[in-house]
């Protein structure tokens, strides 16, 4: 029993990391059609941001030595400016072209981000210790739970109801629903495109900057790549919830996750390496059956 | 202070060994050295150490009257981490008239540009790649590695863990690449010769963000069976630091062993206070190995060049000094006599220590290695141990499959 409310807790915040990363790469491809690729690399960004930039194989702490509430700033300060300067210089001027454009741009914006990385940093991975106290141990019905798991799903949560608020209640979350819904039309009402689209990448690389803190101190790693299976597995979380639909996302990135997890517990030894076959065919299986996604979100079907 | 004079170190060594394009030292009567490896791209932080080694090996040689005669020169070509261009990088050394190759530390990496050399039946060495595949069976007989295979590190450690008196092992495999499956079949397979138990085998993936479903079943198999004494972590930076964290935050304190991938602590930052961790390497980079010309290089390095951060150098020095022997018991920098004469390398004490080839195996199966230990954070030599026994050769070519161990 304590077995398997422990597998549940290990499922679900491993899904939470998947979902925050999904509703970043949602949120962008709801307003302007763009799969960000670069998404993984404002997480990557976001992390090495925590040491002092030098090619040395030892790493400094610079904002990761700051007391928290510095440190969650600095780090949201750092990747939301960079998600607003990709956005003003790689996607604004490329916004009307076709998808595909906007997609090679965004490969262009992460190879560009992960190889400044190795200019930067060098290519060896790093270690950044933050918040290590967080990897302790609470005893919840007599199992014990590591704390940085609880602290994820709670703040995936937390941010998710700030977010549909955000959503709901404000003038510029109303009319990013608006753009999402039909762009064209809320233009032709008066929504100012740049606006609308600034702020989801603001939003976005506040996400991102979440995600950065809490993979860090989960693993203490800091590497060129990182961001990439994040983003691969986001995207497919976003593709399985229903491209379009920001619930979708979050569902998918649940699904994603504690369908990795699941597999891993249940599949024999021998099996387990490929553990990710299984996690893919279970998508391909959900979308056999559902071909837009779990949740269908109107302004992307097929207009006949 | 340390920090800033590595990176001098470093600004230096790149001013010496990269400016636009292949650079060269030689002139018209020298041995010429290829150095097709990576200096961009990732590969360049597991080259460029081996590669200053190499350099310092071809200063001491040049002072003594180079080899046979020949002052030793070298040509540098930038594979950028990329297979194709690593081909071009062999290509390129071999036009700027090299005689012997030296190529990544990585058989994925290297292969390409040991192809062009075999194919021109040029000697090529990699500075340490851990497959047996970069020699005589994966490139042809002109292909070698200063390494041993990740096989043998694996019952190293296993051997090592034996004489500590542990009896109980768990194996964690990040099953994401062949070399980590290497050291656990080693390790395994060593263990079990011992009479060791296997409490339990599991996997995970390098970029896995969260182990917490492995570290749940260890929990389970420990409860089971007893708790392990000893866990076989086959992985690599960063993702094996990622589990040493998740590892050691769950409250597992079973000593961890692994292979040389865990050279130095420069990693262990990420796990604060880090004890009871051994990896099986070339040499201890602490000042403190049994062996006097290893601390006398690290010195040196350390001067010259800054805090070693592994004993990758070690090897890159190796290369060089194996072409000198071979070419001066050969009398001659025909390549098949210099061919004939590493083939015959008996525990041949080069600086990383004795090295054995044979005709058709070009990585040394025999080498002792030294496991270094980190104890609150801090390295230090832990053992020198080598195998009278190492693993049988087809377990050098086998496929490792987990369900072996069932």
């Amino acid at each position: 029993m304590s077995a398997i409310l422990q597998h549940v807790v290990d499922a679900v915040a491993l899904g939470s990391l998947y979902a925050l990363t999904a509703l970043g790469i949602g949120l962008i491809f709801g307003v302007m059609r763009l799969i960000n690729f670069a998404h993984g690399d404002f997480i990557m960004v976001g992390a090495f941001s925590l040491v002092v930039p030098t090619s040395a194989a030892t790493s400094t702490l610079l904002i990761g030595a700051w007391p928290a509430p510095l440190l969650i700033g600095g780090v949201c300060f750092v990747v939301i400016a960079l998600a607003l300067a990709t956005e003003r210089l790689a996607f604004r001027p490329v916004r009307r072209a076709d998808p595909a454009v906007l997609l090679i741009t965004s490969f262009a914006v992460s190879f560009f981000l992960q190889h400044g990385v190795i200019a930067i940093h060098g290519g060896r991975p790093k270690s950044a210790n933050i918040w290590p106290h967080l990897m302790d141990p609470v005893i919840v019905a007599g199992v014990r739970l590591p704390q940085l798991q609880l602290i994820t799903i709670a703040v995936t949560l937390i941010l998710l109801i700030a977010l549909v608020l955000f959503l709901k209640r404000t003038a510029i979350g109303v009319a990013m629903r608006a753009a999402s819904e039909d762009f064209l039309t809320a233009r032709l009402l008066g929504i100012r495109a740049n606006y609308v689209i600034a702020a989801a990448f603001a939003i976005s690389g506040l996400l991102a900057a979440v995600v950065s803190l809490l993979y860090v101190a989960q693993t203490s790693v800091l590497s060129f790549h990182m961001g990439v299976p994040l983003v691969l597995f986001a995207f497919v979380a976003t593709v399985v919830g229903g491209m379009g639909s920001l619930v979708g996302a979050v569902l998918g990135g649940f699904v994603v996750g504690i369908g990795s997890v699941f597999f891993q517990v249940v599949l024999p030894e021998a099996w387990r390496s490929n553990r990710d076959v299984w996690v893919y065919a279970l998508v391909l299986l959900i979308l056999l059956f559902r071909p837009s996604g779990l949740v269908k979100s109107k302004s992307f079907e097929e207009k006949v | 202070m340390h920090k800033l004079t590595r990176m001098v170190a470093a600004t230096a060594v790149a001013a010496l060994v990269s400016t636009a394009g292949p650079q060269t030292s030689a002139q018209a009567e020298d041995v010429i050295i290829g150095f097709a490896i990576a200096q961009s791209g990732w590969m360049d932080a597991y080259d460029g150490p081996p590669l200053i080694g190499a350099m310092m090996a071809i200063e001491d040689y040049n002072a003594e009257g180079g080899i046979l005669g020949n002052n030793i020169g070298f040509v540098v070509s930038d594979t950028k981490t990329d297979t194709v261009q690593g081909a071009k990088a062999g290509t390129e050394v071999v036009a700027k008239g090299a005689n012997f190759m030296v190529v990544s530390c990585d058989y994925d990496m290297g292969a390409p540009a040991a192809t062009v050399a075999h194919s021109n039946n040029m000697v090529a060495i990699s500075f340490c790649a851990s497959d047996a595949k970069m020699g005589v069976q994966g490139i042809g007989p002109y292909a070698f590695t200063m390494n041993t295979p990740g096989q043998v590190e694996g019952a190293i450690a296993a051997k090592y863990s034996w004489d500590r008196g542990w009896r109980k092992a768990y194996a964690l495999l990040d099953a994401s690449i062949e070399y980590n499956k290497s050291v656990c079949h080693g390790f395994l397979e060593y263990w079990k010769k011992l009479g060791g138990e296997v409490v339990g085998v599991d996997t995970f993936m390098q970029e896995d963000p969260s182990i917490a479903s492995q570290i749940t079943r260890y929990k389970q198999a420990a409860a089971e069976k007893g708790e392990p004494e000893v866990m076989a972590l086959c992985s690599y930076v960063p993702g094996a630091v990622s589990a040493i964290r998740q590892v050691r935050g769950a409250g597992i304190d079973a000593a961890i062993v692994s292979g040389d991938a865990m050279d130095g602590h420069y990693w262990a930052e990420g796990v604060p206070g880090l004890s009871d961790h051994y990896a099986v390497t070339f040499g201890s980079i602490y000042g403190d190995d049994p062996r006097p010309e290893v601390n006398e290089f690290f010195a040196r390095y350390r001067e010259a060049h800054g805090e070693p951060d592994t004993s990758f150098p070690l090897n890159g020095y190796s290369v060089i000094q194996a072409l000198k022997v071979a070419a001066e018991r050969a009398g001659s920098l025909d390549n098949d006599a210099v061919l004939a004469e590493l083939n015959k390398f008996d525990k041949e004490p080069l600086l990383w220590g004795g090295t054995t080839f044979v005709p058709d195996m070009h990585i040394d199966m025999f080498h002792p290695m030294t496991v270094i230990q980190i104890q609150d954070g801090k390295g230090s030599f832990a053992a020198n141990i080598g195998l009278e026994d190492p693993p049988a050769l087809q377990l050098i070519f086998e496929e490792f499959t987990a369900d072996l161990y069932d």
